[in-house]
């Protein structure tokens, strides 16, 4: 149920700071939610990436459906990758991979926090 | 962490021998302890880093430049951000510091702004705003293009277009043209235009940034008056930038003066010109300007002109008088063909204020509109054809190519150093040469300098005559606005409520020596200049003909009796159509006109076809695909067959016919002049065995018959291969239209779109150019009207208003253009709703 929590308050705090401050900021949440949620690094990074990945997907999915794929499927055109799915996939990955190694690196900051507990 | 001792005491408690052995050990062990975690820390530090730095940093590959990852892709502000809704917000309300008053802006279901405002400042601010809420990236790289700063965005890739758009001088000019508009009584609009659009420059943020701007990677400049004189010659360039001089030049040396009269003859005799045959000039042209001008010194000329356009262009404008029309009231046509991009050249609006209140299609980056009607009047353009760009030898006194004769006097050059900070390369410097005759142009051996009608038109002020178009109210004000309007000379339709209709062939139009400078002049001898401009009473008009309309088709002004003589790129086939098919139409309604617009008969094919056929010996007479031809109506439909045969054969035919001139261009690398299809088409006629029809390289002397023959066996050939790999080929396939994105980028790009029609039809589709906007004016009370675009309003890829009226256009659809006179008028049409507050 806490970490639970924490990954939801991660998941806040990415979006707050990625829409009201600037992009880059939002891959350094991680260092925020870091006290209040203290894992191994190999978990902190998974978690890292499936937060990433569902910040990044979440608003590109919805623009996506109100755009009713328009842009996004000239953009996989552009990249001929395909459709505007492949798209999606591709900027949840870049989030995902962002906020996984930033994770990795607030888990390494803080290691001593979890041999004290 | 704990504190580090001074060796008595260790955090505040003593301690003794063992305790400091211990401590160094702890001591050790801590630093070790940090270095460890010091250098776990490093690694993740250094792959984030390194992330980072690729998200942000733009990818280079073969073809150009990807944007970076991160900025592009983040869907908080990256191109997501540009992805639109098609549900937009019922009402908008925006505080501009820059406006007087309050005004309102209905979007109509088309997103077609109707703009009212109490006053023409505001009016012209919010048009400004407009066009750079929608337009922005196109108004920014047109202006971009013009001033030879491509580069700057696209690299050295660009570089040599950008040294030849400041060779030709269009940035020095846009500069000269924003200090000679301080002098116009327009130049507070100009000022409150570049306001507007500023206003939203300074609104935008790295998430609402236009979509090209995230996708190549930079910011847009400031607007200025400058800019739009820029985009106004980019206008230029397109309509009055050909030049083919040199080409000219090099086909009179190779054929002998004899010959290139007989194959490239001034006039057409099958023409229909503008102003029609047989009508009488009341003036007379003085004798001095019909002196001989001499050509330099003879020789084929090396290099290479870029002509970026088409010979001829291609636009329609016709006005019918009430006497010919169902409703009795005159009916005014404009369709403008130009080369169809994506953002639309054109961006459509209603442009209302206490003193007038037009509608129609301006160009973004100039302010008011450019073709439209308003509650009185309506007016069209199509272009004239004049050549207005001339060539001239320098002949260097030095060899450092720092003077130069002319009347035997030796002048020195002036010297433009150009800068071109290229991306992601060093910033190169280009030096200039400045004659009198303009810009050194080409020096490659021998050196050309280029005469330029933008150039030197320094009151070019086309903002002053559409403005003044837009509030004209009856035929004196339309005759009065035209007189500011310089270049690119364009042919004006004008009809009225009142019942007139007219049309004036408007533009500065040189008077020349009589070699008109079709070919390279001599630049030592200073008669060969131009002679001034023709009076402005004296460029061809018409009002009110007896026949009942007024057209132009890009086809000659005059015939041969026009005490002016000139020389231009003039359209043989499309004046014909139009002007017999409003000969002969009586009782015209709009669907008539409409129709007349869709037209895709192509009278190039019906003059050519029969000839052809007749050429051909019986056995080939009686083949599927000439029974396929006798059966033609010359209409290039989408769905149709013909056209497919016709176009093979008959280019195969003109290919060998005229083989001695693409020989000519192999072997010596030059640019020639190849003979005009009409001439062409009437050597088949009129002289078959003439020495030109013989191919060069077979030891046979061909006649026209034999071409006829071989090019048809060619054309089954062809058309074998081709129905069998796709038996359902047809027109549309064949000659596939693209609209391109003006990046050229395919994914923003539209093609295959199916509609007929040719370059010859009134209809004039080629595959990347054809009828920019189709509009149909009635002018009863109120006046009513039609019109489509092939584009959108938005110039967002994003946008649903991108590309939606693509289909309606090749179609041949038409939308009821509302013209209410109050915002209350357009609630049951109204999208959306912008009020924009002072």
């Amino acid at each position: 149920m806490k970490h639970l929590i924490a990954i939801v308050l991660w998941i806040l705090a990415t979006l707050i700071l990625s829409i009201w401050g600037h992009w880059i900021l939002g891959l350094f949440s991680s260092l925020l939610i870091r006290p209040f949620y203290r894992v191994s690094p190999g978990r902190a990074i998974l978690t890292g990436l499936g937060v990433g990945m569902i910040c990044w997907a979440i608003p590109a999915i919805l623009i996506n459906q109100a755009n009713d794929g328009v842009l996004a499927g000239m953009i996989g055109n552009l990249l001929t990758i395909g459709s505007a799915n492949a798209v999606i996939v591709i900027t949840s990955l870049l989030g995902g991979i962002g906020l996984s190694l930033s994770a990795w690196l607030s888990a390494m900051i803080f290691r001593q926090d979890i041999l004290l507990h | 962490m704990g504190v580090l001792g001074n060796g008595k005491s260790f955090g505040g408690y003593p301690i003794n021998k063992g305790h400091r052995s211990r401590l160094l050990c702890l001591f050790l062990s801590e630093s070790e302890h940090l270095m460890n975690r010091f250098l776990a820390i490093l690694l993740p530090a250094f792959i984030f880093a390194g992330y980072i730095y690729l998200l942000n940093t733009p990818i280079k590959t073969g073809s150009g430049t990807l944007p970076a990852a991160g900025i592009f892709f983040n869907p908080f502000c990256g191109f997501w951000q540009n992805a639109e809704s098609s549900a937009l917000a019922k009402e908008e309300t925006i505080h501009l510091p820059g406006l007087k008053e309050e005004v309102t802006i209905s979007f109509d279901q088309r997103l077609v702004p109707h703009v009212f405002s109490k006053n023409e400042e505001d009016l012209v601010f919010a048009q400004g705003y407009l066009h750079a809420r929608y337009r922005l990236w196109q108004m920014d790289i047109t202006a971009r293009q013009a001033s030879g700063r491509l580069s700057e965005i696209f690299g050295s890739r660009l570089l040599d277009n950008d040294q030849r758009m400041r060779r030709m001088g269009l940035a020095r000019t846009a500069r000269v043209y924003a200090e000679q508009w301080h002098n116009c009584p327009e130049y507070q609009f100009l000022s409150s235009y570049a306001a507007g659009i500023n206003q939203y420059i300074g609104e935008l943020t790295e998430k609402n940034l236009p979509f090209e701007f995230k996708l190549f990677g930079y910011k847009p400049e400031a607007w200025s008056v400058e800019k739009t004189g820029q985009v106004a010659l980019s206008m230029n360039l397109m309509l009055c930038g050909r030049n083919e001089d040199l080409m000219a030049t090099n086909t009179l040396e190779y054929l002998g003066a004899e010959d290139f009269k007989m194959l490239f003859p001034r006039w057409n005799p099958k023409q229909s010109p503008i102003i029609p045959k047989g009508t009488t000039w009341n003036f007379k042209v003085n004798q001095s300007t019909e002196e001989q001008g001499e050509s330099g010194e003879v020789g084929f000329f090396p290099g290479e002109i870029q002509n970026d356009y088409p010979r001829s262009i291609g636009s329609n404008n016709w006005a019918v008088m009430a006497s010919k029309t169902r409703d009795g009231f005159p009916i005014l046509c404009n369709d403008p063909h130009l080369t169809l991009t994506l953002p639309s050249i054109w961006y459509e609006m209603q442009m209302q204020t206490s003193t007038y209140n037009a509608y129609g299609v301006s160009l973004p980056g100039i302010p008011y509109i450019a073709i439209g009607f308003n509650d009185y009047i309506a007016w069209g353009e199509t272009n004239v054809g004049m050549d207005v760009s001339d060539l001239y030898e320098i002949s260097w006194q030095d060899d450092r190519h720092q003077t130069y004769l002319m009347d035997g006097v030796t002048k020195e050059v002036s010297e433009d150093v150009e800068r071109y900070e290229i991306k992601g390369e060093e910033t190169i410097f280009d030096t200039i040469k400045l004659t009198e005759w303009g810009p050194v142009f080409i020096e490659e051996g021998r050196t050309l300098a280029l005469k330029w009608l933008p150039n030197l038109t320094t009151d070019n002020c086309m903002v002053g005559s559409f403005r003044l178009l837009n509030q004209a109210k009856n035929f004196d004000d339309y005759y009065k606005a035209l007189k500011r309007f310089e270049s690119p000379a364009q042919n004006f339709a004008f009809a009225s409520q009142t019942g007139d209709v007219a049309l004036k062939v408007q533009g500065a139009l040189p008077i020349k020596p009589k070699v008109e400078g079709q070919f390279i002049l001599d630049g030592t001898i200073g008669k060969n200049d131009w002679r001034g401009y023709i009076p402005y009473d004296e460029t061809p008009f018409i009002k009110n003909p007896e026949r009942g309309f007024v057209s132009s088709a890009n086809q000659n002004s005059t015939d041969t009796t026009y005490p002016y003589r000139y020389h231009g790129y003039f359209d043989d086939y499309r004046g014909r159509t139009l002007n017999e098919a409003l000969t002969r139409m009586q009782d015209i309604s709009v669907e008539d006109m409409q129709k007349l617009q869709n037209s895709t008969y192509s009278k190039l094919a019906d003059d050519a076809t029969g000839p052809l056929i007749a050429l051909l010996p019986d056995n080939l007479g009686s083949t599927p695909l000439i029974k396929q031809l006798k059966a033609w109506n010359y209409y290039y439909t989408s769905d149709g067959t013909a056209p497919i045969i016709f176009e093979i054969w008959f280019n195969e035919f003109y290919k060998l016919m005229w083989d001695e001139f693409s020989a000519l261009e192999e072997e010596k690398k030059i640019e020639v002049l190849f003979p005009e299809i009409w001439r062409t088409i009437a050597l088949i006629a009129e002289d078959p065995t003439n020495k030109y029809f013989d191919i060069r390289n077979t030891p046979e002397v061909e006649t026209a018959a034999d071409l006829a023959r071989q090019s048809f066996e060619y054309t089954e050939h062809q058309c074998d291969s081709l129905f069998s790999a796709e038996p359902d080929l047809v027109w549309k396939n064949y000659r596939p239209l693209k609209i391109n994105h003006l990046s050229r980028v395919p994914a923003f790009s539209v093609t295959n779109i199916d509609v007929g029609g040719v370059a010859s039809a009134l209809n004039s589709v080629k595959s990347t150019h054809g009828p920019s906007w189709r509009m149909i004016v009635q002018l009863g009370n109120p006046i009513k009207a039609w019109g489509v675009y092939p584009g959108g309003q938005s110039g967002n890829p994003g946008s649903p208003y991108y590309k939606n009226m693509i289909d309606d256009w090749a179609a041949g659809h038409y939308y009821p253009l509302l013209h209410p006179t109050n915002p209350g008028e357009m609630n049951d049409h109204t999208l959306t709703k912008l009020s924009l507050k002072p």
